[in-house]
């Protein structure tokens, strides 16, 4: 039986009734009046400079040059450590030495890394064959019935679910396209096109003709009388579904999570100060020092500094090895603290001196580095994801797909709960070096936010303040 | 940024406490997992506008919910989880 739901918009009534319960089931609050839920930088430079872990970290690494922007600004939770910020010794040298040019991914039992695969041109023909032949078909049908031959030897659950629904809203959607009369047509159109042609559909010339000169000639509304906005939002979001879902999941589970690195990633239960859960990741950098996402420590719409934060180092499942510890010391930026902008998505959780963290789990390094570097080297990441059972710890590797100034986006795939998760490398000389904090998913790749120098800078400062000795 | 406000009920209209929520699907998002409270609600917030799919996980798991997110607005949403056991047939048995 489907799962029953329903959503409204704050002032309105319900809007969506789809799968709606039954009325004798309609018993949720009201919408209207006492609404009872509501309590309910080309940073990149081909120098860089590595910041060491130990046995108990392993490297750290940074730019020669750079600049902090104001976004970058420090702030702290209430609860501001007031312990001395001794200066302690670091290990800082060249990035280039202790990262090396080469990378592997991490040897996980289960897990075989992906095959290379080609952006671009040379992904487009998986389902050439099927309609190479076909292009001039009347209505287009052929078009959008592709996908089913584009899914159905990938994801047969998924053909059961939802490519019949999307070959349908795609065929009337195509034949509208096709057919006499349309000689224009609609941005939304030529997203769900685009979005269609990068799941590796070839598009037939006399759709591509019309992607190529419609921007200009859109406006007189021509094509509406064939395809809905509804079908259209309909196909959207069923896209969106797919291309999330689309290719295996080759997540696999980390059971010897008290082993190197595994051991430097921490289960995250956080609670608002209004009283909200949630669950993230973090990672240790240094021996009382565990960096996250900002949107783990400072939630906008929940008070912002969280009201606590247990952290579990190596949790797995129901076990602790390495106990839980309540922190309320925490590290942000302003970029995300006032300004709410996802490239600044980057904060540290302090342990207070009293937790007794075990000095056998040591700590990651972290690094920046060029952008023709990080797109070269094998990323890894681990976390917690709410979609596996509850505590277990999963990882997935994949290379970059994507790096902008402050970001790193690529296939690995994740699931909430995930935020705060370390993207690292692996060298052959099996250091480990943190490049990205796990921050965002997305149907157009997921993300991390990238080690910049004044990222690298604040983690540094924020590992300084945990105190660089137990 | 939007919001999605939300609850989740069993059959019989029982807040569901401690399911995970996560976003499965949409536009780039926070990827946080959402702990519904002894109330049944959670909350996501920093979000994008556009066609999100959320999901619960507890001891069961929901279908995909969609639910569409405007800017500078709160979308709330219900979600019914079967929470019976299921008969040879596959369907959900209510508990008498």
């Amino acid at each position: 039986m489907p799962t029953k739901f329903r959503t409204s918009q704050e002032e309105g009534e319900y809007e969506v009734p789809t799968s709606a319960p039954t009325s004798t089931a309609m018993k949720g609050y009201s919408i209207k009046g006492d609404d009872k839920r509501s309590k309910m930088q080309s940073q990149a430079t081909e120098v860089s400079e590595v910041m060491g872990a130990t046995e108990s970290s392993e490297v750290e690494s940074s730019s020669v040059t750079g600049f902090m922007d104001d976004n970058h600004t420090s702030m702290s939770s209430p609860f501001r450590s007031t312990e001395s910020e001794d200066e302690s010794s670091e290990s800082s040298g060249s990035g280039e030495e202790a990262a090396g040019t080469e990378s592997e991914f991490e040897s996980v039992e289960g897990w075989a890394p992906p095959e290379p695969t080609e952006s671009g041109e040379e992904a487009e023909p998986v389902v050439e064959a099927s309609f190479a032949d076909k292009e001039t078909s009347e209505g287009g049908q052929e078009f959008f019935g592709a996908i089913a031959g584009l899914l159905a030897p990938m994801i047969p659950t998924l053909i059961k679910a939802v490519a019949p629904t999307v070959v349908k809203a795609g065929s009337k959607l195509a034949g509208g396209l096709i057919s006499k009369g349309v000689k224009k047509i609609a941005p939304q159109t030529l997203s769900v096109i685009n979005r269609l042609k990068a799941l590796g559909l070839n598009i037939p010339p006399n759709i591509l003709g019309k992607l190529e000169t419609s921007q200009d000639e859109f406006g007189d509304g021509s094509e509406s009388s064939m395809v809905s906005e509804s079908d259209l939002e309909t196909l959207q979001r069923q896209l969106d579904q797919i291309e999330v879902v689309i290719g295996p999941d080759d997540r696999v589970q980390i059971m010897a999570t008290k082993e190197i690195p595994w051991k430097r990633i921490c289960h995250l239960k956080i609670t608002t100060k209004t009283g909200k859960s949630y669950l993230g990741t973090g990672f240790f950098v240094g021996p009382r020092t565990i960096v996250t996402a900002a949107h783990c420590v400072y939630i906008h719409s929940q008070g912002g500094w969280a009201k606590n934060i247990v952290v579990s180092p190596a949790r797995n499942g129901s076990e602790t090895p390495f106990n839980s510890f309540t922190a309320t010391k925490f590290r942000s930026v302003k970029g995300w603290v006032v300004n709410k902008d996802r490239n600044y998505d980057y904060a540290a959780i302090i342990l207070d001196k009293s937790a007794a963290v075990s000095p056998s789990i040591g700590s990651f390094g972290f690094g920046y580095y060029s952008n023709d570097f990080l797109m070269n080297k094998h990323l890894n990441t681990a976390g917690y994801p709410g979609d596996k059972p509850s505590g277990t710890m999963w990882f997935n590797g994949r290379k970059a797909k994507a790096i902008s100034d402050r970001v790193i986006t690529y296939d690995i795939d994740t699931a909430g709960g995930q935020s705060g998760s370390a993207v690292w490398f692996k060298g052959l000389d099996n250091k480990r070096i943190v490049v990205g904090i796990h921050t965002n998913g997305a149907s157009s790749g997921n993300s991390a936010t990238r080690i910049t120098k004044p990222v690298f800078d604040n983690i540094k400062k924020w590992r300084s303040e945990g105190g660089d000795t137990l | 940024m939007g919001v999605i406000k939300g609850v989740v009920r069993d059959q019989k209209d029982v807040p569901l406490e401690g399911l995970n929520i996560i976003i499965v699907s949409g536009p780039t998002h926070p990827d946080i997992t959402a702990v519904t409270d002894n109330d049944g609600t959670f909350s996501f917030s920093d979000l994008r506008a556009g066609n999100y799919m959320i999901k619960a996980y507890g001891m069961t798991e929901s279908d995909d919910v969609p639910v569409k997110v405007y800017r500078g607005k709160t979308t709330y949403v219900e979600i019914w989880m079967e929470t019976g056991a299921v008969d040879d047939q596959g369907n959900v048995v209510d508990e008498v």
